[in-house]
């Protein structure tokens, strides 16, 4: 690995952000716009996998049977959970494909390795597996509510609906700000699931963030592409890092309500 | 409509234990399909299979090449198998119908052998010793687990040694140490790939298994708060009695403070075994030599070595996940304990 230093000033920086012909600046922009679709969408399914199944869980006791089968998915490596993904929605060969198909539920077999394909699908997949995992961070901020708080809003004759939202979920605002802390950083760092589904190989529509660093850095492209990525990783991830820390001091205030 | 809360309520219980069954169901549908595929032949791919396939069919002009390519089979073993003389060479194009006749073999029993071979490939290939890339799949599970094994003993070792000095934040320092800890949490590991690349490279440890033991060895986030926060609980109690027995720091961190620490090392195994054992990019990007892949490597290297036979990949895919999940499920009331807890400190 070649690391002898040139020393350019801000020029890596002005190619990548501003030179719309270089390789790198359409790389950046091809995949920060398609990490940030993601992450949006991933943040949609943490919420709707991990809110609901901790408001679900939280209600009643449904026994350790759903716990143990909602972790599952997290056990499984990215790499595989990839190569699962690409086993059931394979364009011609997709378990799944085939059965919805067969069942009439959808006229046209979901081609994962498309560009619809992955930008609907990868989210979900990702939202599945970690759906154990922010069912965990919002039933421990539910669990932290204090009980006369909901009883004495029973009390006050408030029904369901609005015992969930004027009560619980603001009262779960720091849980809500690690889960979005979490996900930005997750989001942002997705490779596994790329990789299995041929990033490395030539599929552009997996191009997330990490790969393009990846492949500019350790492909043999020459030419100052090490201290080009470098630049691209800190261009990406220093503003997610001020991001994630605004974000956790803001709940630090909020928690000393 | 008015309905009664209390029958309000059990509607609603109802509901929600119905979306629990119906995800529960779903999720398991995976690797069920998964299961099944292994069983599947790669030129059957394209239909579904919702059950085990039963006996696949042979045609009898099915030809030496085709059971070459798509089946793998050792010739030798064939020929022994059939009692063919091992001299003998078997034409490519030759069909099993020709070498039944030419060899005196009854045909239904060279029929019946394929029919269960086509099926048993995906698990008869991925589970004999095959080198893929000058590497087994035991091997690549060895490596897995030295590496897994390795960094998280030492991890454990040294978060209760940081856990052990800084508990309190008794002196100015240890708070520091402290947030250096948890500023990690949010630093995006992409942010320093390059540069820990650089360093590792510079330390001479690529292609060694330090690059991936030795960053989890220094603890993450995770471990120093777990072992801070619950070795500041001890009460001082413990440490006067000890003190008074004449006893010294040490002898009361291993006596002491270390069985009462049974707990958060087993939260913090639970959290960090999959989370080391799943590693895919750290050891994409250390470990060059194929004998030192771990599972994750051995999986990719798998598909690019085998591209065409996909019964065989789903089955490798089943074997990775195999050891996991089987830790999981035999210890899962710890794990799930464990995943929650983690969440409420996170």
């Amino acid at each position: 690995m070649d690391v002898t230093v040139e020393w350019v000033g801000l020029d890596n920086f002005r190619t990548i952000l501003f030179d719309k012909d270089a390789y790198e600046h359409q790389l950046l922009i091809n995949s920060v716009y398609r990490n940030g679709i993601f992450f949006l969408l991933n943040y949609f399914f943490v919420f709707a996998f991990g809110l609901s199944f901790a408001l679900f869980m939280y209600k009643g006791r449904f026994g350790q049977g759903f716990f143990t089968i909602v972790y599952i998915p997290m056990m499984v490596s990215g790499l595989a959970m990839g190569f699962m993904a690409t086993m059931l929605f394979a364009k011609s060969s997709g378990s799944l494909n085939l059965l919805l198909l067969r069942l009439g539920i959808i006229k046209k077999a979901i081609n994962i390795q498309s560009d619809l394909g992955s930008m609907f699908l990868l989210p979900l997949i990702v939202g599945w597996q970690y759906a154990g995992y922010n069912m965990g961070i919002f039933l421990s901020g539910l669990y932290s509510i204090p009980e006369e708080t909901i009883e004495a809003a029973i009390v006050d004759g408030a029904n369901g609906w609005q015992r969930l939202t004027r009560i619980l979920i603001p009262q779960m605002w720091p849980s809500i700000i690690i889960a979005t802390v979490m996900c930005i950083t997750g989001s942002f760092q997705i490779f596994d699931q790329a990789v299995a589904l041929g990033a490395l190989g030539g599929n552009k529509n997996v191009e997330f963030v990490v790969v393009a660093f990846f492949k500019l850095a350790f492909s043999a492209r020459g030419g100052n592409a090490i201290a080009k990525a470098t630049t691209m990783t800190m261009i990406v991830a220093v503003p997610l890092l001020l991001i994630s820390g605004v974000l956790l001091l803001l709940q630090r205030k909020v928690q000393q309500q | 409509m008015k309905i009664a809360p209390r029958i309000k309520k059990k509607i609603i219980s109802t509901i929600i234990i119905c979306i629990l069954v119906v995800y529960a169901i779903l999720t398991l549908i995976p690797f069920y399909f998964l299961f099944v595929r292994t069983f599947v032949a790669t030129s059957e791919m394209t239909d579904l299979y919702i059950w085990i396939p039963g006996k696949y069919e042979v045609s009898k002009k099915l030809a030496v090449n085709s059971i070459q390519e798509r089946l793998k089979i050792e010739m030798p073993k064939f020929k022994q198998r059939f009692g063919i003389p091992q001299d003998d060479r078997l034409q490519p194009r030759m069909t099993i119908a020709d070498i039944a006749e030419k060899y005196d073999i009854p045909l239904q029993e060279m029929i019946e052998f394929f029919e269960t071979r086509y099926r048993f490939h995906g698990w008869l290939f991925t589970l004999t010793p095959r080198m893929v890339e000058g590497l087994a799949i035991y091997r690549s599970m060895l490596n897995s687990v030295i590496v897994t094994v390795s960094s998280l003993v030492l991890m454990i070792v040294l978060s209760i040694l940081t856990g052990f000095v800084i508990a309190g934040f008794r002196k100015r320092w240890h708070f520091y140490i402290y947030t250096y800890y948890l500023v990690s949490l949010i630093i995006p590991p992409s942010l320093i790939i390059v540069p820990k690349y650089i360093l590792m490279n510079y330390l001479h440890l690529i292609n060694t298994y330090f690059s991936i033991i030795l960053p989890f060895a220094a603890g993450s986030a995770l471990s120093t708060m777990i072992f801070t926060s619950y070795i500041g609980t001890i009460p001082k109690d413990f440490s006067d009695a000890v003190k008074i027995d004449g006893g010294s720091r040490l002898q009361y961190l291993w006596h002491v403070v270390v069985p009462l620490c049974i707990i958060p090392i087993g939260t913090l195994t639970v959290i960090e075994l999959p989370q080391i054992w799943n590693q895919f990019l750290e050891p994409l990007l250390y470990l060059e030599k194929q004998q030192l892949y771990t599972l994750q490597l051995y999986l990719r290297g798998f598909l690019g070595h085998n591209s065409d036979d996909f019964q065989a990949f789903n089955t490798a895919i089943l074997v990775s996940i195999i050891p996991m999940l089987a830790v999981y499920l035999s210890a899962r009331r710890l794990f799930v304990k464990s995943l929650m807890a983690g969440a409420i400190k996170g």
